[in-house]
């Protein structure tokens, strides 16, 4: 694992526990993996005090409409805040899929 | 499904959850069954977990009490098939590694969808599975997408992006 992991990471069947305290919806520019072109995208950002337990600042930005969808109902009004949120990533590339479990704190 | 809204079925599950369900805990995508035979003592148990992950079957949700584990499968046109995974996910459910914390609990089913007919109810309580009725404003959008697939209009904007994706390389 990284020394600071400013950005999050995960391994493949790896959970991961976090505390969001905020999110924004920012545009930002990538490279296509498979045109190698520039693209904008829109990606998701959540902003952590605590990850894996440990209290700590993070952020964590999401390309995927999988994982995005799962957390979409809780973007209103901020509602992860009186959570714990475990992410866990599975598989890769196309193939990529994100469970998302919310836990009372 | 053909819909310019991404992926409604997750985003069905995941409104319920967050309206219905929280504060109950809950979790999405959730792997079912054992790992694939003789992998454990193989590699062990994590990583046997992680290398049958493309053959284990996996349920849109489930959601726990003190004494109960609830899998919920959300269906937004082709309930039927819902209605028939559901009891083999409930099979699983001793064999899964991932639920281990909720063994001894009792298990019940849902299927969670936009709308429900008499035969839909009948077909699920011969099953044991409760039938939840939950009807986002966006259904409309989906509905109206599902209509229109078929239509000329529709076919032939298909067929354009088709002819593009060939151009490009990526189809």
């Amino acid at each position: 694992m990284a020394l600071l992991e400013n950005f999050i990471t995960f391994q493949d069947g790896v959970p991961r526990r976090f505390h969001a305290t905020d999110h924004a919806i920012v545009e930002r520019e990538i490279i296509d993996p498979l045109l190698g072109i520039p693209k904008r995208v829109r990606s998701l950002m959540l902003f952590f005090d605590e990850v894996d337990g440990e209290r700590r600042p993070a952020s964590l930005s999401i390309l995927s409409d999988d994982l995005a969808n799962q957390l979409a109902p809780l973007l209103p009004e901020r509602a992860y805040r009186t959570a714990t949120l475990v992410i866990t990533k599975r598989g890769f590339g196309f193939l990529t899929k994100y469970s998302l479990e919310r836990l009372p704190r | 499904m053909p819909t310019t809204i991404p992926k409604p079925e997750t985003r069905l599950v995941a409104e319920y959850l967050a309206e219905k369900v929280w504060p109950l805990p809950y979790k999405q995508r959730v792997p079912l069954g054992p790992p694939l035979p003789g992998l454990t003592e193989e590699v062990g148990e994590e990583m046997a977990i992680r290398m049958s992950r493309p053959f284990r079957l996996e349920v849109d949700a489930a959601y726990w009490t003190a004494d109960r584990l609830v899998l919920v499968e959300a269906k937004i046109f082709r309930l039927l098939d819902g209605l028939a995974k559901l009891p083999i996910y409930r099979g699983e459910v001793p064999l899964s590694p991932d639920l281990a914390e909720h063994r001894g609990k009792r298990v019940e089913m849902e299927l969670v969808a936009p709308w429900s007919s008499q035969d839909v109810e009948r077909r699920a309580a011969a099953m044991g599975i409760h039938v939840v009725v939950f009807t986002p404003e966006w259904i409309k959008q989906v509905v109206t997408d599902y209509h229109n697939y078929w239509t000329p209009e529709y076919r032939q904007a298909r067929a354009e992006k088709v002819r593009l994706r060939q151009l490009l390389g990526v189809e």
